[in-house]
């Protein structure tokens, strides 16, 4: 078992008083590796909540999460913060991408954290971005690209590091049909080779072609 | 040493806006130099005035159709008056460079007693030998207490003299170079801070030729001490009667109206100074505020990609503390070419100088900075990811 989650909930405080709001309220959830899921639930069900827990970017209220059989939940932030550079690669629906720098200095950033010899980094992230047959645009600036262009410039990144597990949040909200079918090829040409792909979305078409759907409402795994 | 490089790289992604703040903190900087040296000067002026004689002592601005020494005689037999101060000002040549020349008389010697760095006031009656004239110098001249050297007159008339003492820095001394008269007294009028030789006027042979040439505009001021027992009354009667001879002030009324009006003066110019200083600081803090937010921005994809949140307040740090460092080295460039008056100031107001700049610059980087700061320790992060996915 790759991701573990037990009884994983988040609350949070709302307002100057005391109110608070609890958005998951007790999510059991397992993931093997190479798996292909995808996480559908409407607006508000807590889709990101989730998503932001197992990218070990916020820590749960309470229940435990493991991975790779190992309990992160009380983890330090400097031990999190490694293993967001290492084993976890981030798509998001608007790219986060540094748009005034050029695509190869966006694509090494997560090395530069990683402590990779600065001799090594351009190496590196040419490699993949040639892997997703983009590396003509290294010295391109990000502001000049197109929505599939610098989404595939994020999942380069996402990947620079031999990441094994890609967390997605509407890879292709911002993408037009071809694009969008664009970018869930390359998340399947990954997932064949083995990277665990968790992806957060509205979209049918994405759902289904993943191999898993797990559905949250009311922050809870229906 | 990645945080350096990080912090490098974000200063230089946006260098036109970092460019921009730090011209617009050197051009303050420049401002604010003037302003130091104005008030400096004025200060130091009015410190000057200070150590003038004060009680007791009329000023009388000798009109151009009397002598000094004419006015001086009749004055002198007033029984209110204890004794007249007279200056005679000059040219010496000293090394082919000339120098103020003050020649004072006994009244002046015993009644003015300027700060001195070392070495004796005239007053003190120093003996010299090889029958030199004692003389007090001023800082800037290189000379030291117990040196003779020789001096000359413009007409070629050389003497030795031999210093006794040596004036404090700033230099300021009493040389009248103007009517000490209410509507046009200012420091500048008697004070000097030129390079000077002072000297008693009995160690001249022939003081005559100072003196003003009648019809002649020059200053003509005798500074009339008062016996401490006069009557204020029977004063204020010869004072009246002196006024054939020339404009009569008391002294006290011409040090507190001076004092009065520069301290306006410096009021007014802080006052203005602040206004532009105002404008110029919420220029520099909107585009400092700006490029903070675009950070925040920045870091949160940091975060995303591996960064701790800690190393991001670090990578910040640095960001003020190399900006802070190039602001300051560009002053110091700026100073070394003379655009910021260094000139004007002694050695320590130089260094005060530098410490306000310094002062001035930490404050204006870390003030937007710290708030940043603040924000990066204390929010959640998730807020911060939110703003992110929603922000383009």
């Amino acid at each position: 078992m790759l991701i573990e989650m037990i009884g994983i909930e988040k609350v949070f405080k709302t307002g100057k008083v005391s109110a608070v709001s609890k958005i998951l309220k007790g999510i059991d959830l397992t993931i093997e590796k190479g798996e292909m899921v995808a996480v559908k639930g409407s607006s508000g069900a807590g889709k990101s909540t989730l998503l932001h827990i197992l990218g070990c970017l916020d820590r749960p209220t309470s229940g435990i999460y493991r991975l790779n059989g190992v309990d992160i939940t009380n983890e330090s932030s400097s031990n999190l913060s490694k293993i967001r550079n290492k084993r976890l690669g981030f798509v998001m629906q608007h790219f986060a991408l540094v748009e005034d720098d050029n695509v190869l200095a966006n694509v090494s950033v997560p090395l530069l954290f990683a402590k990779t010899p600065f001799s090594q980094v351009d190496a590196l992230s040419m490699e993949k971005l040639r892997q997703l047959g983009i590396d003509h645009l290294a010295g391109q600036k990000v502001s000049k690209l197109s929505g599939g262009e610098k989404q595939r410039v994020a999942i380069a990144r996402a990947l620079v590091n031999n990441t094994d597990i890609i967390l997605a949040d509407e890879p292709t909200g911002a993408l037009d049909q071809e694009n969008s079918a664009l970018i869930m090829d390359i998340f399947k040409k990954l997932n064949l080779l083995g990277t665990t792909i968790i992806i957060v979305t509205h979209e049918e078409f994405v759902a289904n072609a993943c191999e898993r759907v797990i559905t949250i409402a009311d922050g809870k795994i229906a | 040493m990645r945080v350096l490089l990080i912090a490098f790289r974000l200063i230089w992604k946006r260098k036109l806006t970092n460019i921009t703040i730090v011209v617009q903190i050197i051009l303050s900087i420049i401002m604010l130099a003037q302003l130091f040296v104005f008030v400096s000067d004025h200060r130091s002026s009015v410190r000057a005035v200070s150590e003038l004689p004060v009680s007791d002592t009329i000023v009388v601005s000798v009109f151009e159709y009397y002598t000094m020494e004419q006015a001086a005689r009749q004055i002198l037999a007033t029984p209110e008056v204890e004794s007249v101060g007279k200056i005679y000002t000059g040219t010496f040549f000293y090394n082919n460079v000339s120098i103020n020349l003050a020649i004072y008389n006994d009244a002046i010697i015993k009644h003015y007693f300027p700060n001195l760095t070392s070495g004796n006031w005239l007053s003190d009656n120093p003996s010299v030998d090889n029958n030199a004239i004692p003389v007090v110098v001023s800082f800037d001249m290189g000379l030291r207490t117990g040196d003779t050297v020789h001096m000359s007159l413009p007409n070629g008339d050389a003497y030795q003299v031999t210093v006794v003492g040596v004036l404090k820095e700033p230099t300021q001394y009493l040389y009248p170079s103007g009517s000490a008269s209410p509507e046009y007294f200012s420091a500048r009028v008697i004070i000097s801070p030129e390079s000077v030789v002072i000297m008693r006027d009995t160690d001249l042979s022939d003081t005559s030729v100072f003196e003003p040439a009648l019809g002649q505009p020059a200053a003509r001021n005798l500074f009339v001490f008062i016996n401490g027992d006069a009557n204020a009354a029977d004063v204020e009667a010869v004072t009246d009667a002196w006024r054939k001879y020339g404009e009569t002030t008391p002294m006290t009324s011409l040090i507190a109206n001076y004092v009065k009006d520069t301290n306006s003066l410096i009021g007014g110019a802080s006052l203005m100074f602040i206004v532009f200083l105002s404008l110029a600081a919420t220029s520099v803090l909107s585009s400092y505020l700006t490029q903070s937010m675009r950070n925040r921005r920045l870091f949160t994809v940091f975060y995303l990609l591996g960064m701790e949140w800690r190393k991001g307040v670090a990578i910040e740090i640095c960001r003020m503390l190399i900006l802070i460092i190039i602001t300051m080295s560009l002053c110091l460039i700026a100073g070394a070419s003379g655009l910021l008056m260094l000139q004007w100031m002694t050695l320590r107001s130089a260094y005060t100088f530098y410490g306000i700049v310094l002062l001035y610059i930490t404050v204006t980087f870390a003030a937007i900075g710290v708030r940043f700061l603040v924000r990066l320790v204390r929010e959640d992060i998730s807020a911060a990811l939110k703003e992110l996915q929603q922000s383009e």
